[in-house]
């Protein structure tokens, strides 16, 4: 059980700076993700917490014991990496029971040590560390593959061998580095559920790395968002989702109608080469900034249905997407992206149709910084 | 090509091989029993394979084979080369497998943990048991039961210096060393942030490039008697540290001389290997300590091994150095195989001695393979190591550019020595010479002109044998990367067979055949010339195959589907690509037929003698200001092609 506090951590490599100035507390047995492009410095942040970097400046903080100065192997962190790390010439029970191994190899004296190198070298695993790897092998559903070696196992498998690997040392910290980016789409999201089941079963602290905002948003507790080695924002899933602060999270987090816009008057905006909107959320009071609505919080309105914001466009493409149909429809050099329940679509709204489009007025989000 | 003139050339081939290699090969395991020639090119050329049953039937029998146990310097030889306690642990190993494997054929389960990890310690125990025995029976027993005792085979010694070298082994203990020398060099080049690794790396050519006759005179003129570095330690009143003839001096000499294999092999396998293998080992708990055991050098063992290997097979077939270095009392199994022939016409004991010197390699090789193979290292797809994860600490680097300077000062110092003798033109009791001289090296270019010029013989003899063996190494390699049929796995054996049979060897089992009618080549520069290709060709082909497997069949084919015809192809679109394997396959060829001694030594008429051995005669006879002098100008001839072929990256795959 622990909590895992970074103040204000720095890493230059020679003279670009990979993590800028970044402070974040990760609460007890929170499910934390790290969420940005490649490049950010979010996999820099989780190896300076593992230990595999030395920060530049800043202080890490396990359960408020500065670890500066402790060494990776003695931080009792366990990782998860992208290509799983697996040692090949291991089988799946020795790779789960290095860990183990490891720790009776750090606490031997110095004649203890060689028998302990000697029974690991010779894959001599005592009997208790067995018992542990099988109920950590159960634990991800891998029972009765002890003996394979990771080069006969499934991409699914590997990663499940790694996850076993990370747990059975029962770690302070589980820390995941974009371990699903190697598996299927489809694995991937079963993978997610797997990975928050057992998380949330151990209650083990978790700071997971991914550049996927979907993974991060179905998974997380909280989630911070990183840009350019800065964090650009930390909240819960839905708080990014509805309430995104900046333009750049809008983006990232898979907004995709964004425009900008300058002030027209209190609580209007004007569209830049489009309509005049209404909104609730506060505005500057001059220069342009950007808008964001959802696609599903637009609706196409019927014959004689009002809206306090609405316009007039013609749609452009009609994609059947399951649950919704989504219409892209051109109002002037804009194109808006809606998506309507699949009841509503019933209208039988085809490509190259007049349509008018209505948005309530709290759903026109105003974002820092413009294109 | 049409179809009929690829199987004309095919079969040229074969023949070419057959006649070469094939029938020598099995002529050497056929004579070791009967003792004299058998005759086998006859009795297949007359079809009269009944007389030749008949001949082995009369004359074959293991009285050969028991003369190794009871011939002292043979038995002596051996085991000073492979040393007791490795050849008992090798044995042991042998066994423990041959046994599970029976137990296994028998419907017996092996637990994982002994299949997987029981071989390491089974080894370690026999080998520290035969070491123990070893070193102390001569002082537990009483003198009077020693005698004719079998453990005195042992350890004879009467040292306890000599008899550490012969309970360890002479080759192997070069091998250890080669591979301590080569892996820390590696692992600096590779994984550390190290200033001048590329030049570390680059000056790694020349212990490859020089030639071991070379190396065993660099180390007179270095540190034998009257050598420059005794002379400064004697000036400065420390006295000479070493004899001209000693154990001691031919290891340095081989360890020095065979580390690069490991460097090039480890300095693979380490960019190979995935950095995150490492992390991964340190995050879940692991000290340095116990992640280089468990996971670093697991890793490595594929290339570490395959460096050993190398350099054993280097140590062990070595003519040119232990003949060159070892003192007189102490036998040594390639030394005493050639001196059976050459001194003594003695068949039957240098064809046993050639077949045990392969079955040996031979079976250090399947121990190298199956220790690969068990340990189940798959060829991890890792990505090298990027600049930040290199090792960056100061102290670390310092130390490192340390070591890599000292090991590589040994060769160079090799060099320069030999410089500084090739051109003294009087040297007495003074540190350094008191007046230089060209005149040696003007005398070389002068004899370039006489017909009798070993540095002319040497181009005579290589320049047709380089020739010949690119135009078979490509018609193999094209063979191995694109057919299909069975005679491909005969081919690629036929290719690995000269990389680990000793030159002593071969050129034994060459004289039984050609010694004689129908084609009695032996003494001429024919025979030298063809089993120059034989030996050589494979550096070719495996360069070649290298640069082939990475173009692939479809640029071929794409070539093919726009219209062009198949020699079109190959001229416009295959040979340019291949044409760097070619080159570096080319230059390997070269400069190995350049080095060679044993083979010549045996079976060149002296007519023909080549510069290599024109330098080993003149060692033999102690002239070393002349050796020198010829010696750099062949440095030269092997170190600027080497220094091309490593521009070309072709090192790696010429081996």
């Amino acid at each position: 059980m622990s909590r895992v506090e970074i103040r204000n951590l720095v890493k230059k490599f020679g003279s670009t700076l990979a993590v800028d100035q970044v402070s974040l507390d990760v609460g007890d047995g929170e499910f934390f993700s790290l969420l940005g492009a490649s490049g950010c410095g979010k996999t820099t942040t989780l190896r300076c917490v593992a230990g595999l970097e030395t920060p530049s400046g800043g202080g890490i903080l396990l359960d408020g014991q500065d670890v500066a100065r402790v060494p990776a192997w003695d931080r009792n962190c366990g990782m998860v990496f992208q290509n799983y790390a697996l040692f090949p010439h291991m089988t799946v029970a020795d790779n789960v029971a290095y860990g183990l191994m490891a720790r009776r190899y750090r606490k031997a004296g110095l004649l203890g040590r060689m028998g302990w190198l000697v029974r690991a070298v010779s894959a001599c695993l005592p009997s208790e560390d067995l018992i542990r790897v099988r109920e950590a092998l159960a634990m991800v559903e891998l029972e009765g593959l002890e003996e394979r070696r990771p080069g006969q196992l499934s991409g699914g498998q590997q990663q499940r061998v790694a996850l076993a690997r990370a747990l059975v040392i029962r770690p302070r910290v589980l820390l995941f580095d974009e371990p699903l980016g190697a598996l299927d789409a489809r694995l991937r999201v079963k993978m997610r559920q797997e990975i928050r089941r057992i998380q949330r079963r151990a209650g083990i602290t978790t700071l997971y790395v991914t550049h996927d905002q979907e993974e991060a948003l179905a998974v997380s507790d909280r989630i911070a968002v990183m840009n350019h080695g800065r964090v650009v924002q930390v909240g819960p899933p839905e708080e990014l989702y509805l309430r995104p602060r900046t333009r750049f999270l809008a983006d990232f987090i898979g907004l995709t109608n964004l425009f900008s816009a300058c002030p027209e008057g209190p609580g209007r905006v004007q569209l830049l080469e489009g309509p005049v909107l209404p909104t609730t959320h506060a505005i500057p009071a001059q220069g342009t900034f950007s808008v964001a609505v959802r696609p599903e919080s637009l609706r196409l309105l019927g014959a004689g249905e009002e809206a306090p914001g609405s316009f007039t466009g013609r749609v452009q493409l009609r994609m059947f997407m399951g649950s919704t149909v989504k219409y892209v429809v051109a109002s002037g050099p804009l194109e808006w992206t809606v998506a309507a329940p699949l009841a509503s679509a019933a209208e039988r709204i085809g490509m190259g149709d007049e349509v008018r489009v209505g948005l309530q007025p709290e759903d026109l989000l105003v974002l820092e910084g413009s294109e | 090509m049409s179809r009929a003139l690829r199987w004309l050339f095919t079969g040229l081939v074969l023949a070419f091989l057959g006649l070469f290699l094939v029938l020598p090969m099995t002529s050497l395991v056929l004579v070791g029993f009967t003792g004299e020639p058998v005759d086998l090119l006859g009795h297949l050329v007359r079809g009269d394979l009944s007389g030749l049953m008949r001949q082995l039937a009369d004359q074959a029998d293991w009285r050969y084979y028991a003369g190794f146990f009871e011939t002292r310097r043979y038995f002596r030889g051996f085991l000073n080369a492979v040393g007791a306690a490795p050849l008992a642990a090798l044995l042991a190993w042998g066994t423990a497998r041959v046994v599970l494997s029976l137990w296994k054929a028998l419907g017996g389960t092996v637990p994982g943990p002994i299949r997987r990890g029981a071989g390491l310690p089974l080894m370690a125990l026999v080998f520290g048991a035969v070491v123990v025995a070893g070193l102390s029976w001569r002082i537990l027993v009483p003198a009077e039961a020693q005698q004719g005792h079998w453990m005195y085979h042992i350890a004879p010694g009467r040292s306890w210096e000599g008899r550490l070298w012969q309970v360890l082994g002479f080759c192997p203990l070069v091998t250890l060393a080669a591979t301590l020398l080569g892996g820390i060099m590696a692992w600096s080049v590779v994984r550390t942030a190290m200033p001048g690794r590329n030049l570390v790396r680059w000056l790694c050519i020349v212990p490859l490039a020089l030639p071991p006759f070379l190396g065993a005179l660099a180390f007179r003129n270095l540190l034998g008697e009257g050598g420059l570095l005794t002379r400064i330690l004697e000036a400065m009143g420390l006295g000479s540290p070493f004899e001209g003839q000693s154990v001691l001096a031919a290891g340095i000499v081989q360890a020095f001389l065979f580390f690069p294999f490991v460097v090039l092999t480890t300095a693979a396998a380490l960019e190979r290997m995935d950095p995150s293998l490492g992390e991964a080992a340190q995050v879940t708990g692991a000290r340095p300590g116990f992640s280089l055991w468990t996971v670093h050098l697991p890793m490595l063992m594929p290339g570490l091994t395959a460096g050993a290997f190398l350099a054993f097979i280097r140590s062990f077939g070595d003519f040119a150095v232990l003949s060159l270095l070892m003192p007189i009392g102490r036998p040594i199994l390639v030394v005493e195989a050639y001196r059976d022939l050459s001194g003594s016409t003695d068949w039957g004991g240098a064809s046993m001695l050639s077949t045990v010197m392969v079955l040996t390699i031979l079976a250090v090789l399947a121990l190298q393979k199956s220790f690969v193979e068990d340990g189940g290292f798959e060829t991890v797809t890792g990505r090298a190591a990027g600049e930040g994860e290199l090792v960056h600490t100061p102290w670390v680097c310092r130390t490192c550019l340390a070591v890599c300077a000292a090991i590589l000062s040994v060769p160079i110092l090799f060099v320069a020595a030999t410089l500084l003798v090739s051109l003294s033109a009087r040297w007495g009791v003074e540190t350094l010479p008191t007046a230089y001289t060209l005149s040696r090296y003007v005398e070389i270019f002068r004899r370039l002109g006489a017909a009798d010029s070993p540095l002319l013989n040497s181009f005579s003899l290589v320049l047709p044998a380089l020739v010949l063996a690119l135009v078979l190494a490509l018609a193999v390699a094209w063979t191995l990367a694109r057919s299909r049929h069975w005679t491909r796995n005969l081919l690629d054996f036929a290719t690995v067979l000269p990389f680990v049979v000793p030159g002593v060897a071969f050129a034994v089992a060459l004289i039984g055949i050609f010694n004689g009618p129908p084609l009695a080549l032996h003494l001429t520069a024919t025979l030298v010339l063809c089993a120059y290709v034989v030996t050589r060709m494979p550096f070719a082909v495996r360069s070649i195959l290298a640069s082939l497997q990475q173009v692939g069949p479809s640029l071929e084919e794409g070539s093919k589907t726009l219209g062009a015809t198949s020699s079109l192809t190959m001229a416009r679109v295959t040979i340019p690509l291949i044409l760097p394997g070619l080159t570096a396959g080319a230059i390997m060829v070269f400069i190995s037929a350049m080095q060679d001694v044993a083979i010549t030594l045996m079976t060149c008429p002296p007519r023909w003698y080549p510069a290599s051995i024109f330098v080993f005669q003149r060692i033999q006879e102690g002239d070393v200001f002349d050796a020198s002098a010829y010696g750099m100008v062949l440095l030269g001839l092997i170190l600027v092609p080497y220094a091309l072929v490593w521009r070309l990256g072709g090192v790696r795959t010429g081996l």
